[in-house]
Order: C-alpha cells, then sequence, then structure tokens
C-alpha cells in the first residue's frame, strides 16, 4: 500500500497504490493524516491503481468524508476499479462519497 | 639423419594412431614394412659404394674424391626423398583400397551416436509427459526397460475427483513409446470431458483403433475417485487386476469386468463398474513388468508374491506413505530379479482413500496476527475457484470473517481459529467454515447498517459481517459444542 499526497493551487491530488486491508490500514490511516487538516479542503484522490479494500480501508474514507464534510471542504475520487467500486456500492458508501 | 628418419616414421604414426580403427592401423604397418625394406636397400647400396669408394682412394686424386663424396652425399639425399615419396605413394594407395570399409565403420558409429543421443532425447520427452505434481492422495513411478517404453500413467485432481489410469503398450522400444505417446494424449483429453467411465474408455478405443496400423494394443485401466464420498468408478480393458489394501482384512484383487484391450476392435461396448471405498482404503495399480520380472532361472515375481508384499504393506497401511508404497513394491520386484536385467517396463501407482485428508482445514493456534496468513491459506485451498472476480469477493469475506474472530472471539485473550474450505458434490458450491472457541456470539444478529444515512449519521463500525453477507450466497452461525461456527456459501 502506498499513498503519495501533492498539493498543486490548494488542490490536494493523492494517488493510492495497492490494497488496504487488516494488514495496513492503521498505516493508511497514518498516510492520510494531512488530508484531515486544514479549512476548505479539496481533495482529488486517484484510485486507478487500489487493488482491494476491506472494511478497515472503507472506515477510514468514511472518516476523511466526515471531516472534509465538516471542514467544509469537497472530495472525489477517480477512476476506481469496479470491483472496488462494488464494495463502496454494497455498503452505501457511493451515496455519501463522490466517485466520478 | 636420425631425427629426419625419427620425424619420417613418427609422423604418419601419429597420423594414424590418431585414429584407433583396424584399417589404419593396417596402413601404417605396410607402410613400416615398405619402408624398412627400402631403407636396408640403401643402406646396402651406401656400404658397398663407400668400400669401393675407399679401396679406390689410394688410386684416385684429390678432385675426384671430392666428386665421389659429393655423389655419396647426393645419394643419400635422393634415397630419403625417396623414402619420403614411397610413404604417400603407399598411403594414398592404402587409403583407396580400405576406404569403403572405413567409411563404413565410421558411418555405422557416427549412426549409432545419433541414434543413441535422439533415444536419450526420446527418453527424457517421454518422461517429460508423465504428470509428477502428485496430489497428496496418489504417487506413481515408471521405469522403461530400455530407453523408452511403453508403459504409461496419468491422472489428474478435478472438483474433488481423482481420476486416474495405468496402461501397457504391447511390445516395448520406440514402437511402444509412440503408441503410449498417441494413447495418453487421447487419454488426457477424453478425461477432460467428465464423461463416464465406459463412454471414456469406448473413445479412446475408437480414436486408437483408427489410428493403430500395426495391430498393437493397449491395456488399460482407467478410474475416478470421489475424495470425500469414496465413490469409486472404474473400467478394466485388459489390465492386470489392481490391488486392493482395506484397512481392515486381507489385500485382495479388484474385480473387474472383462474387456478387450485398447486398440483391437473400434465401437466395442465397454463395461465399467462401480465400488464404495472405505476410509483408509489403498489401491495398487501396476503393470506386467512387475508380476513378471524374472530371476535369472526365469522364475517369475507373480501374483502370490505381489498379494505377500500386500499383506506386509497391509500391516502399516494407515501410517505408510504412497510414495513409500510405490519404492517398496519396486524394490521388492528388483530384488527378487536379482542381477537379472530388467526385461519389461515396469509402472506402478498408489493412492489411498483418506476423506479426512480432502477438506481442507487448518487450526492456527493462537490466532494474535495470523490473519494474513489464515486467510492466505484459505484463498490457498484447491477448492477456491480461478476466478479473479469470484476470488476477490471470497478473500473480502474470509477477511472479514476472519478479522471479525480475531479481534472479538476471545476478548483479546489467546485462543484458537479452526478454518477449512469443501466443495458440494458437483462443485458448483464452495463452503469457508470459521470455527472457535470463543465466546459464544453470533455476528448474524447485528443489525445490517443503514446503507441510505448521510455522512454525518454514518457508524464507522459493523461493515464486515454486513459484506460477508453482501457478497456470499449464505452465511449461517451456529454454536454447538462449546464453538462458535460460521459457515459460509457461495456458488462458483
Amino acid at each position: 500500500m502506498e499513498t503519495i499526497i501533492n498539493n498543486e493551487s490548494g488542490k490536494t491530488l493523492v494517488v493510492l497504490k495497492g490494497r488496504i486491508d487488516t494488514t495496513n490500514a492503521d498505516q493508511f490511516q497514518q498516510d492520510i493524516a494531512p488530508l484531515m487538516e486544514g479549512e476548505h479542503p479539496d481533495i482529488e484522490i486517484d484510485c486507478s491503481e487500489m487493488t482491494y479494500t476491506s472494511s478497515q480501508g472503507l472506515r477510514i474514507f468514511l472518516l476523511l468524508q466526515k471531516s472534509v464534510n465538516a471542514r467544509g471542504g469537497k472530495m472525489v475520487l477517480r477512476k476506481m476499479n469496479p470491483q472496488v467500486k462494488e464494495v463502496f456500492d454494497i455498503t452505501g458508501f457511493s451515496n455519501i462519497i463522490t466517485i466520478l | 639423419m636420425l631425427i629426419f628418419c625419427i620425424f619420417v616414421f613418427y609422423y604418419p604414426y601419429s597420423l594414424f594412431m590418431g585414429k584407433n580403427s583396424f584399417a589404419n592401423k593396417l596402413s601404417w604397418s605396410i607402410i613400416g614394412i615398405v619402408s624398412v625394406i627400402y631403407l636396408a636397400a640403401l643402406v646396402i647400396i651406401a656400404v658397398i659404394f663407400y668400400q669401393l669408394m675407399t679401396d679406390e682412394a689410394t688410386h684416385l686424386s684429390q678432385e675426384s674424391l671430392a666428386h665421389a663424396s659429393r655423389m655419396y652425399f647426393n645419394l643419400i639425399v635422393v634415397g630419403l626423398l625417396g623414402l619420403v615419396v614411397i610413404f604417400f605413394v603407399c598411403r594414398h594407395v592404402i587409403k583407396t583400397k580400405t576406404r569403403p570399409v572405413t567409411e563404413e565403420l565410421e558411418t555405422t558409429s557416427i549412426a549409432n551416436e545419433r541414434m543413441e543421443s535422439e533415444l536419450n532425447v526420446a527418453r527424457a520427452i517421454q518422461m517429460g509427459m508423465l504428470n509428477t505434481k502428485f496430489p497428496e492422495q496418489l504417487y506413481a513411478m515408471l521405469c522403461p526397460a530400455k530407453e523408452v517404453g511403453g508403459d504409461f500413467y496419468d491422472f489428474s485432481l478435478k472438483n474433488g475427483k481423482l481420476y486416474f489410469a495405468i496402461g501397457d503398450v504391447s511390445g516395448k522400444g520406440v514402437p511402444a513409446s509412440l503408441m503410449m505417446a498417441l494413447t495418453s494424449v487421447i487419454m488426457r483429453f477424453v478425461a477432460g470431458l467428465g464423461l463416464p467411465i465406459n463412454t471414456m474408455l469406448e473413445r479412446i478405443n475408437n480414436s486408437v483403433s483408427e489410428a493403430n496400423s500395426h495391430g498393437m494394443f493397449v491395456t488399460l485401466f482407467v478410474a475416478r475417485l470421489d475424495l470425500r464420498s469414496g465413490h469409486l468408478e472404474y473400467c478394466n480393458a485388459g489390465h492386470n487386476p489392481i490391488v486392493v489394501i482395506p484397512p481392515e482384512g486381507d489385500p485382495h484383487f479388484l474385480k473387474a469386468k472383462p474387456n478387450i484391450a485398447i486398440g483391437l476392435l473400434g465401437d466395442f461396448h465397454y463395461e465399467g463398474e462401480s465400488l464404495e471405498l472405505k476410509p483408509g482404503t489403498r489401491l495398487v495399480a501396476y503393470t506386467d513388468g512387475v508380476t513378471e520380472a524374472e530371476q535369472a532361472s526365469l522364475n517369475q515375481f507373480g501374483d502370490d508374491r505381489l498379494m505377500s508384499w500386500a499383506q506386509a504393506i497391509a500391516q502399516e497401511n494407515a501410517t505408510i506413505h504412497d510414495k513409500e508404497v510405490v519404492e517398496s513394491l519396486y524394490q521388492t520386484v528388483k530384488h527378487f530379479a536379482g542381477d537379472n536385467p530388467q526385461n519389461d517396463d515396469i509402472a506402478i501407482m498408489s493412492l489411498k482413500f483418506d476423506p479426512n485428508n480432502t477438506m481442507t482445514k487448518k487450526r492456527f493456534n493462537p490466532i494474535k496476527d495470523k490473519s494474513i496468513e489464515i486467510i492466505e491459506f484459505l484463498m490457498a485451498s484447491p477448492d477456491m475457484p480461478a476466478d479473479e472476480e469470484l476470488r476477490f469477493k471470497l478473500r473480502l469475506s474470509i477477511e472479514e470473517a476472519v478479522e471479525n474472530v480475531v479481534r472479538y472471539a476471545y476478548d483479546g485473550g489467546i485462543g484458537w481459529l479452526e478454518v477449512g474450505t469443501s466443495l458440494d458434490h458437483d462443485a458448483l458450491v464452495l463452503t469457508v467454515e470459521l470455527r472457535d472457541a470463543g465466546v459464544p456470539f453470533n455476528p448474524l444478529e447485528q443489525p445490517d447498517p443503514d446503507t441510505t444515512s448521510s455522512a454525518e449519521e454514518r457508524q464507522v463500525g459493523g461493515l464486515g459481517i454486513y459484506l460477508c453477507k453482501k457478497l456470499m450466497d449464505s452465511i449461517d452461525y451456529r454454536y454447538e459444542d462449546g464453538n462458535n461456527v460460521l459457515t459460509m456459501k457461495k456458488l462458483i
């Protein structure tokens, strides 16, 4: 699991690579800690190379979405592979997280 | 002069002795004899000439003496040149005369060498055709009497059913090996069709009969064993009877209806039959290279010795492995034959019906930090489908279910988790079972998360078991013998 974060003219670009599962969910939470700070965040996450997420990963996406909403910001997840997208759909996460 | 002579003799010697053939030795001898006669004649002439010269020396003038010395020197040079000429003339004559013999000898030896290396390659190819990725329940070996042979075996494990076969082509060596290759390729193809055993043999027989221009035949035993129920379907086409070693009672030959060997008669109707094996039953299949192994006195190993061997194996049937069984029979036969060379190909196969061995099952104890190990163990089960999409769903469900136990079953204390997979009879439904001795807890009673609520209202927990419910086709919980048992099923 790899998390790459770049800031570009007020926008935060994130690339997620690999699997988020029980072994690395805690590390993932630490990796995205910088996204939990600052007012009016504008976050775009490239999920094209994210191959798997368990409920542990979903939990962190939910925490992040809650934090972004509370700070009056916005977040989009892009290019999610269909199998991972299905997990977001089943759990109703597609309704509360913008997936493009 | 001496050095020159050594050179003249040694050069052809080395030239010829390099190739150690009879023809070369002969030509060396002829050149040697002719050269010795010539040299002897030269020496005699030189001696006579020298004596004449010294006798006359007193009467000759100084000039005449110098002239005679030059003549003497010239005579030696011409003589030696003559020797070289003789050598080459002789060599040429001998070469022309002996060429056909030498070439024939050389051609034969090159052809032999080529044949030998081709046979070695053929052997490697034949051995490479054999399946050697033995499952836990089976082991087999093949030992041709020559470089290549006509005995063969095959097996495959699919959907909880072990298909296996052993065969013997009439004759041995290259013709038998070609027929063996043909038959085993047809057999492997037909085996993949999932036909009843007798239909399978009919298909093999029809194909082999069509391609059989030399009236060869193949004895063949083919069977399919359900590794869960012990149901054995089999058909014997003229092959040696299979040895059955039951968990209790005496070893005996497997009764089989008589069918003719493969390749003799197209459209023959083969009769198959079936038997329910008791758990712990072992089957040993072999070819006639075993029973017809001979001592120097022409005594054959025979059925009686085979049965005595089986009696001995029966004593340790429960603990001995198939590989040891196969090696034991081979060594027994070899020991019986003693120094007498193996006169026929030998193939031996041993397998055991052991249903306890069939469900992929393992207990992990303790389970702390073992989540990934447990998940990987289940995902590596032979029952798992190959389809990536299915595997994704199964993996996610397994991870959630395993995590549920690892995190909550023992309240953070030490405990075990037993996991296993199995397939139903038709290999359509995969079952994953998790069993633990933790606090009684039915995860299915937990309320499902509200998937329609907003981000602010959503709770962070409760997603794992919900994913299992959604991704699997069924999920059940029971509390049994002090254990939590979670069973998940998926149509594959």
